[in-house]
């Protein structure tokens, strides 16, 4: 099963949030509750963690600033 | 047994996992926070309710409305802020209620909730109608005072109330172990001489039982426990809270702490089965949601109070009969009346019977501070004439809550002054409870407060504090001048579903005037001319009428002036079509109002009066206020504290030598 990795919307802020960094390579295998990558919203960096367990496909690059919500990969369970 | 309840806890988990996928995308306005970790509580303690029974709830609320019975599609549909939501948007997360399902609110004043339970146990027992209140709170909230009053509230009065303090270790990032006194929330229960019970909180049919047990107690009569849940909080104070409080372990370690899974492991349950059922409705419920309309701009301002109603009244000017009474006759008279016409109004507040529980004659004897409710309790019995412990939170707070379930609570709070004591009550409770939950909510509660200086009575026991609540939306503010127009605008008060603060100025106590009898009503928002004049109009209400009235005498016969003295009666809502006309026939306008000048009444009527009759006035509004300091005590410094007839008249004089002379047959 595949699952959308999105920087999420955090507490109250709503505006854009830019990709600092991934902490797991691309096809690299994640746990849930692992750090995923980083992301900066409103001056704050912030670890995400993994919801789910599996490998971790990147879908855009560090840098990348974008609203709240924005797909930036996906994390395919193992069956 | 424990089928039903689980899937009562894969609904709610069902539920709060769903809102954290849909929370990430960013299309839900606000903050949310989760019951992760709490779902046994919720279900286990729901499952001895119906849906006449009531909870109050917090600002992690969804479980406990889930577990009443709400619906999910309208909770989601308030999450969103939609017309379509269970409070029509205007609540959210952190104020859903559903008063068809009993779910009179959560609250995000942590404490906020448990008072109001406590009055809506309070209705249940004064109308006899076997309802049981619980309130959800954190361990937070056990810190609060609020908490403190309303437990020994419901100790005295053995009300039938669980509190449920869902302790989940923090409150927001402060540990409990740093934060709270003691282990155990309920020991505190000791204090107030109640059952205190801790349950494992994630422990299904240890919840069931224990709160089975407290409210089969509270239901036989037999008084309110403190029931105490460990559970731990899976995830972090908010959806999104980065939880640098916690370590990266403890974190992993709460998440796995799961009373869900625990159960699932304990029942045969096609699990699956009903996991696909609540996401197949929560499907649903997010699309309709998002395709929901948003509340109507133009609707900013609807249900800050109750609709107009027709009501019992006399034309505005009231006829006087021969009779006469005094003001603490009038305010008495008009509690009588309103007693014997309707069962649900009670009176409550300190020393209001004085002597509780001393039978009579002692009891009964004070009659409160003033005496005006004296004789009430022999009359209606302590069922409806309730003496209070100094609690004000503690017992304006149950008077809210009676009074959103079912009852019409008349309190006495002695004095304006001691209002910021019960200022949450007030301002976040009693105010906002119609408009946050979207007009399901009625607060027909009238609190009554002596307001006031010149009784040397010190600079705690003499404020008006008119300029905050009129300043309040979702408040009525009265303040009558006569023994008259106090009967009809208390009994008027009584009957209104809106709460309001009803102000008794203490010089005006013992003064006496024409008092009908009976029943009769006068209108809220509507103002009175009290004395015809032509060149200038004094605005004033309660004492402040008497000192215009003195005012407009002088004026008339010492410098041949005519003043016109408008009674406003209501402050809020301030009837400017009564006050704009008199405006524009006199030109000139004077403002009476005793409470320090900024952002007072008087500074509202002088930029009101300055809007709509700008044209018409001949001088700039004058405004006549109490000095900006506290009231003081020495007699020449209160004296020169308050608005005086010296100052209206030199106001008026020196208007009335102003532009306007210069003016050439350009009078309107």
């Amino acid at each position: 099963m595949t699952h959308e990795v999105i920087m999420p919307k955090t507490g109250m802020y709503e505006g854009s949030v830019t990709l600092t960094e991934w902490l797991v390579s691309d096809g690299g295998e994640v746990v849930a509750g692992d750090p995923l990558f980083v992301m900066e919203s409103d001056k704050v960096e912030m670890e995400i963690e993994a919801e789910f367990s599996g490998r971790v496909h990147q879908e855009a690059e560090p840098g990348l600033e974008a609203p709240v919500g924005t797909r930036i990969g996906a994390i395919v369970e193992k069956p | 047994m424990l089928e039903g309840g689980l899937r009562m806890m894969l609904r709610i988990r069902g539920f709060e996992d769903r809102l954290l996928r849909e929370f990430a995308k960013g299309d839900m306005p606000g903050f949310v926070h989760t019951y992760h970790g709490a779902e046994p509580v919720a279900a286990g303690v729901c499952a001895h309710l119906t849906d006449d029974d009531i909870i109050t709830s917090t600002h992690r609320g969804h479980g406990h409305c889930i577990a009443k019975g709400c619906d999910l599609a309208a909770m989601v549909a308030e999450l969103y802020g939609r017309e379509t939501g269970l409070c029509r948007g205007r609540g959210g997360s952190m104020h859903i209620a559903d008063f068809g399902k009993g779910v009179l609110g959560a609250n995000a004043i942590v404490g906020g909730g448990i008072s109001l339970a406590v009055g809506a146990a309070l209705a249940a027992r004064v109308l006899g109608d076997g309802r049981v209140a619980v309130s959800f709170f954190g361990d937070g909230a056990s810190n609060q005072g609020i908490f403190h009053e309303s437990l020994n509230l419901a100790s005295i009065w053995r009300l039938p109330v669980v509190f449920v303090c869902e302790n989940n270790g923090w409150a927001e990032s402060t540990p409990a172990a740093y934060a709270t006194s003691v282990a155990d929330v309920a020991v505190r229960a000791q204090a107030y001489n109640m059952a205190g019970v801790v349950v494992d909180g994630s422990d299904y049919l240890d919840v069931l039982t224990q709160a089975g047990h407290a409210i089969d107690r509270a239901r036989r009569g037999e008084g309110p426990t403190l029931l105490e849940a460990k559970i731990t909080r899976m995830r972090g104070h908010y959806v999104g809270d980065p939880e640098q409080y916690r370590s990266r372990e403890q974190r992993r370690t709460a998440r796995s702490l799961d009373p869900v899974a625990r159960l699932v492991d304990a029942t045969d349950l096609d699990v699956e089965a009903c996991k696909a059922g609540i996401e197949a409705e929560l499907d649903e419920a997010y699309d309709a949601a998002r395709a929901a309309p948003w509340p109507d701009p133009a609707e900013v301002e609807r249900y800050v109070l109750s609709e107009d109603r027709p009501h019992r009244e006399l034309p505005v000017a009231v006829p006087a009969t021969a009779q006469g009474g005094s003001f603490v006759q009038a305010v008495h008279d008009a509690l009588a009346e309103a007693m014997r016409a309707d069962p649900r109004v009670i009176v409550l507040g300190e020393d209001i019977a004085g002597g509780a529980g001393l039978g009579a004659p002692l009891e009964g004897a004070m009659g409160g501070t003033f005496g005006v409710t004296k004789g009430l309790i022999e009359e209606f019995g302590s069922e409806r004439v309730r003496d209070t412990p100094i609690s004000e939170a503690g017992f304006v707070g149950a008077a809210v809550g009676a009074a959103m379930a079912g009852l019409r609570p008349v309190v006495d709070i002695m004095w304006a002054s001691f209002v910021p004591y019960c200022f949450d009550q007030v301002f976040n409770q009693a105010a906002k409870m119609r408009y946050m939950f979207g007009g399901q909510a009625a607060v027909p509660v009238v609190l009554r407060m002596a307001v006031g200086a010149g009784l040397r009575a010190g600079g705690q026991h003499s404020d008006t504090l008119q300029q905050i609540f009129t300043s309040i939306p979702g408040l009525k503010v009265l303040a009558p001048a006569t023994p008259a127009t106090a009967k009809g605008l208390l009994l008027r008060a009584v009957s209104d579903d809106d709460p309001v603060v009803f102000l008794e100025h203490m010089s005006l106590y013992r003064t006496r005037g024409p008092l009908p009898e009976g029943h009769y009503e006068l209108p809220i928002g509507r103002a009175a001319i009290k004395r015809r004049g032509g060149d200038v109009s004094l605005i004033a209400a309660g004492a402040g009428v008497l000192l215009a009235i003195r005012a407009a005498e002088r004026l008339a016969a010492e410098h041949q002036v005519s003043a016109e003295v408008v009674d406003l009666r209501t402050l809020s809502p301030l009837d400017m079509d009564t006050v704009g006309a008199s405006v524009r026939r006199t030109g000139r306008a004077v403002v009476i109002d005793e409470s320090p000048p900024r952002c007072s009444v008087a500074s509202e009527l002088a930029a009101a009066i300055s809007e709509a009759v700008f044209d018409r006035l001949r001088a700039p509004v004058a405004r006549i206020t109490a000095a900006n300091s506290p009231v003081p005590f020495s007699p020449p410094l209160e004296d020169a504290y308050l608005p005086s007839v010296d100052g209206v008249v030199d106001a008026v004089l020196t208007m009335s030598q102003g532009p306007e002379a210069e003016r050439t047959g350009s009078d309107p």
